[in-house]
């Protein structure tokens, strides 16, 4: 289905795009990363990273800061070349053609890149010379909804009017692809809503596809549909939201005798506590985890979905426990 | 001042914080441009190594093309470029960062071990670039005063910098002011550009100059404290509501064009054009006007002995140093030259990216051109009639103009080609700029001076005219490839070769009617004219290697 | 109709929904008959993932608690009365659950309780 490129193949072969299209036409999945691994130097920033965004789903992407989400989305736009696996984007290289793939994507970034001296009119005409999708009417709504002056230069707005903005011409030429680079970060509640209602709204529209890497978990759990976990530029979980939350436990057991070191069970994530009471964190294989823990002498009196926040706090921290 | 133990402990321990506040100031300053002012000396060295690369050419050998160097190096104007060159390379380091208004020192502190530590850092590395020409070129620069002088100067830039942080248009009427006055000072020493040598330019620092010298440091200090006090508890000078006034009152004459744009190729020229484009057209103005004033107001014995036209030379030679720092501006990206998120996730292909570029250089090229004319015209006009010099306008001949404008025509296509090659350098970013940089360097300068310091058993047997004319091809051949690259990958289209073909024509059709007829001995002139489209392929590769990393 | 998400609530969202929908159809706060709002609508106000509306519309659907017809949405269902007896008594059952490991902790057995619990019932009555 994705063929592993090399990149002077990429560039130079056009028996090789054709064999690409084909192969689109059995496959409808909007983004296909196919064992994409990137090193800056020594650093490893994705390790062996395959996967296939369906469209009309919304798809968040976590981790820690430096764990491989900006530049899985930089690969997505074409802003990275894949040296080892490969990135299709509507069944397209993104280097290769980048004026069919960036246009029909929106895109916001993580530092809310904007030329600083247009003004916010003088940036929306630019902008709608490249999208044949523009709206005008759409986008005048956008405006007024966000309560952006057009005379006002970009400079000048605060970070929550920039992020407004970015994501303005982002939404306004209705893209297939949204790609939000850590939207909510460093925003106040008011825009936080808007961006979130914006993503809702663009999904249950026309059921456009939305990719977001976040580091707000209660966020993600609202609005996503699936969810990848990177750790250290690895996949450390990648399932529809719905499995995780269903599949992960959270457990308080009560002990009858104190317990001075961690008491082991099988199929932990993570441990809390002290003394008597210990928290545990679970995905599935909970008889068995009942079993050993009445072995152990302890009781359950506790059992609760966690929320998405503990879920990746227990996998994130994981490795370095084991 | 008490004598009692504790108040002299109490003012040591001032001093001591007072000390290491300093220190910490001035490792600040070192540890961040360090690595600029090393790049920046080498940099400054493009110039000789330009000039002795061109004279390389001509038969003679390294010996002859040193001497040539040496002797135009020789001259004050030359004085001036370097410390212009190497000014402008300290000027980041005199930026106000925020950050320091809320360090726990005093303003006076602030300002005198950054601008202390300025001034030190010019005085050396013009130390060291003189130092280095009198080695290399024999050319006889006096270090102590101009290195002073060019102290002073840098303590001055960093007084009007630091007072007008917050007006960029305050301060580049101010900085234009300054050299202008500047300039009329420096011409009550001497004439000002008429070919003077270095080694009689401030030769002895006696006690007069170390007087003024100390006074106009006195002032800038005083300047610059002023000024950055000012700006730290936020009552600095803002020019901004000028700006709002007027775009208030002509916000309903100048309502904006709601026409969209015709195509995405339009909108990116004009984004280039508003970003960077119209620097040079600005850059041209403001220099043409401080050259008619300087023309106005300069004691006319010294602004030239000879024709009206030297000082319009002059300073279009200046221009020229100008063009090229210009030419970097516009292909860089960025401040560290990569391309950003907003500039990378464009819808256009990487040759239409490189050709919104190029096409903004152009235009900003031929602008300028046309304003600096001008103003040149009016410099020439103005000197001319200060000293009642008559200009015989005798029988022009046609063969005359018919050599002026090919000649024109291909300075021109030449400038252009040179800009618009150094743009597309800096399209590519860091390391294709390294790349170049260290290939020009190591080909044309390293490789045949050093040559020649080799024993002679070791000495190749190649003249330095046919190394040079070897390397001529070898650009050829590079600049083929480019084409071949570029059109395989898709980067450049059937009307850009049919340009690249008609600017070939055009350059060796202007060289035939120039002196140099298409013949067999001129062929190194063809090659020259067959290098001129290049960077209409350079560009687009830069852009898919900087934009696809 | 008023339902409140709570991020950290340690149920999942779609439950939340489901047991929001189904306490306001027990106490009588929304009718048989009334019409819910869309799936689409319900999203946007709750700044919630449709599909998580979805997926609880079609929990209540299944449960019986709503309806819904062809075309014009979904509908409180009309089989009011045992359904919301039953999930009246689930309700309920879990605030005894608490109570009585509530209790369990604080070493009060179970007559206690319940003595205690008439007592209360007396006294809110008489006021």
């Amino acid at each position: 289905m994705s063929q592993t490129a090399r990149p002077e193949n990429a560039m130079s072969n056009t028996a090789t795009s054709n064999t690409a299209t084909s192969n689109t036409v059995q496959s409808n999945a909007i983004v296909e990363i196919d064992h994409l691994s990137r090193s800056f130097g020594s650093k490893k920033a994705l390790d062996d990273v395959t996967h296939s965004i369906e469209p009309g789903l919304v798809f968040g992407l976590v981790g820690e800061n430096g764990a491989g989400k900006t530049t899985l989305i930089k690969h997505i736009l074409g802003m990275l070349k894949a040296t080892h696996g490969s990135v299709r984007v509507f069944g397209l290289d993104p280097v290769r053609d980048p004026v069919g793939v960036l246009g029909r994507i929106g895109y916001l970034s993580e530092d809310r890149d904007l030329p600083d001296w247009m003004t916010v009119a003088q940036l929306m005409r630019y902008n709608q010379a490249f999208y044949p999708g523009w709206d005008e009417r759409f986008a005048d709504q956008l405006r007024d909804q966000f309560e952006l002056d057009p005379q006002q230069q970009i400079k000048r707005l605060s970070r929550g009017q920039r992020a407004r903005a970015g994501l303005l011409i982002a939404l306004a030429h209705r893209p297939d692809l949204l790609i939000l680079d850590e939207p909510s970060s460093g925003l106040d509640p008011v825009v936080r809503n808007d961006i979130l209602s914006a993503i809702i709204r663009s999904v249950a529209d026309e059921g456009r596809t939305v990719v977001f890497s976040s580091h707000l978990l209660d966020e993600v759990e609202r609005v996503a549909d699936h969810v990848m976990l990177l750790h250290k530029g690895r996949v450390a979980l990648s399932a529809p939201l719905h499995e995780i939350l269903s599949g992960h436990r959270r457990l308080v057991l009560r002990f009858e005798a104190p317990q001075s070191a961690r008491p082991e069970l099988p199929g932990v994530l993570s441990y809390q506590g002290e003394g008597r009471e210990w928290t545990v964190l679970c995905n599935g294989g909970l008889e068995e985890l009942r079993v050993a823990a009445a072995h152990a002498g302890a009781q359950v009196v506790e059992e609760e979905t966690p929320t998405l926040d503990e879920i990746f706090l227990a996998r994130a921290r994981a490795p370095r426990s084991a | 001042m008490s004598h009692a133990p504790g108040g002299d402990q109490a003012m040591n321990r001032a001093s001591g914080q007072t000390l290491r506040k300093a220190t910490a100031l001035a490792w600040e300053f070192w540890a961040h441009g360090w690595r600029g002012f090393l790049w920046g000396m080498a940099g400054i060295f493009t110039i000789p190594g330009l000039i002795f690369a061109i004279e390389m050419g001509r038969p003679g050998g390294v010996p002859r093309a040193l001497h040539v160097t040496g002797s135009l190096l020789c001259l004050v104007p030359f004085y001036w470029v370097i410390v212009l060159a190497l000014g402008a390379l300290i000027r980041p380091s005199l930026e106000n960062p925020r950050l320091r208004y809320t360090l726990p020192a005093s303003s006076p502190l602030l300002v005198v071990v950054t601008m202390a530590c300025a001034m030190v850092a010019m005085f050396v590395q013009y130390a060291i670039v003189a130092m280095i020409l009198n080695a290399l070129f024999d050319t006889r620069w006096t270090i102590v005063g101009p290195g002073l002088l060019a102290a002073v100067l840098i303590a001055w830039c960093q007084a009007v910098l630091l007072s007008t942080s917050n007006s960029p248009g305050l301060r580049w009427f101010a900085i234009l002011a300054s050299v202008v006055a500047l300039v009329l000072t420096v011409a009550r020493w001497g004439p000002v550009i008429r070919p003077e040598k270095m080694a009689d330019f401030l030769p002895g620092v006696g006690g007069r100059e170390m007087l003024s010298f100390g006074l106009a440091t006195l002032a800038c200090v005083g300047l610059g404290i002023l000024g950055f006090a000012k700006l730290r508890h936020g009552s600095g000078i803002d020019l901004r509501w000028i700006g709002d006034w007027l775009s208030e009152r002509l916000d309903f004459r100048w309502a904006p064009r709601a026409k969209p744009f015709s195509s995405a190729r339009a909108a990116q020229f004009w984004l280039e054009c508003q970003e960077r484009g119209y620097v040079l057209p600005v850059v041209a103005t403001m220099f043409g006007t401080a050259a008619v004033v300087l023309a106005l107001c300069v004691p006319a014995r010294h602004i030239t002995n000879g024709k009206p036209t030297d000082f319009a030379v002059f300073a279009t030679i200046l221009m020229f140093s100008a063009l090229v720092a210009i030419g970097f501006y516009w292909g860089s990206r960025s401040p560290n030259l990569d391309f950003r998120a907003f500039n990378g996730s464009r819808p256009l292909s990487d040759g239409q990216l490189a050709t919104a570029v190029l096409k903004s250089a152009t235009l900003g090229l031929i602008l300028s051109a046309l304003i600096w004319t001008a103003f040149m015209v009016l410099v020439a006009w103005i000197v001319a009639m200060r000293q009642k010099y008559s200009m015989p306008l005798g029988a022009v001949n046609r063969t005359d103009v018919v050599d002026y404008l090919c000649g024109t025509t291909l300075g021109a296509l030449a400038v252009w080609s040179a800009v618009s090659f150094i743009t597309s350098l800096a399209l590519g970013g860091k390391k294709v700029l390294g790349v170049a940089f260290g290939l020009f360097f190591g080909c044309y300068v390293l490789l045949p001076s050093m040559s020649q310091s080799l024993p002679y058993a070791f000495q190749p047997d190649i003249s330095a005219e046919a190394y040079f004319k070897g390397c001529l091809v070898l650009w050829l051949v590079l600049c083929a490839a480019a084409f071949v690259a570029g059109w395989r990958w898709h980067l450049i289209s059937v009307p850009t070769l049919c340009l690249a073909a008609t600017l070939i024509v055009t350059a060796v059709a202007a060289a035939h009617f120039a002196g140099m007829p298409f013949e067999r001995r001129y062929w190194p002139h063809v090659v020259f004219c067959c290098l001129i489209p290049l960077p209409l392929a350079a560009a687009p590769l830069a852009v898919c290697v900087n934009r696809h990393r | 109709m008023q339902i409140r998400i709570s991020s950290s609530d340690g149920v999942p969202i779609y439950r939340q929904i489901v047991n929001q929908v189904k306490y306001l159809v027990a106490v009588g706060r929304m009718s048989v008959g009334e019409q819910l709002p869309t799936v689409r609508a319900l999203a946007e106000h709750l700044v919630v993932n449709p599909n998580t509306v979805a997926r609880a519309y079609r929990d209540l659907e299944s449960a019986g608690v709503i309806a819904s017809r062809q075309g014009s949405g979904a509908f409180v269902a009309g089989n009011g009365s045992p359904l919301a007896a039953r999930d009246k008594q689930k309700l309920l059952q879990e605030r005894i659950d608490v109570l009585l490991a509530e209790a369990s902790h604080l070493n009060v057995d179970v007559s206690t309780v319940i003595k205690m619990v008439r007592d209360r019932s007396r006294k809110i009555q008489s006021e």
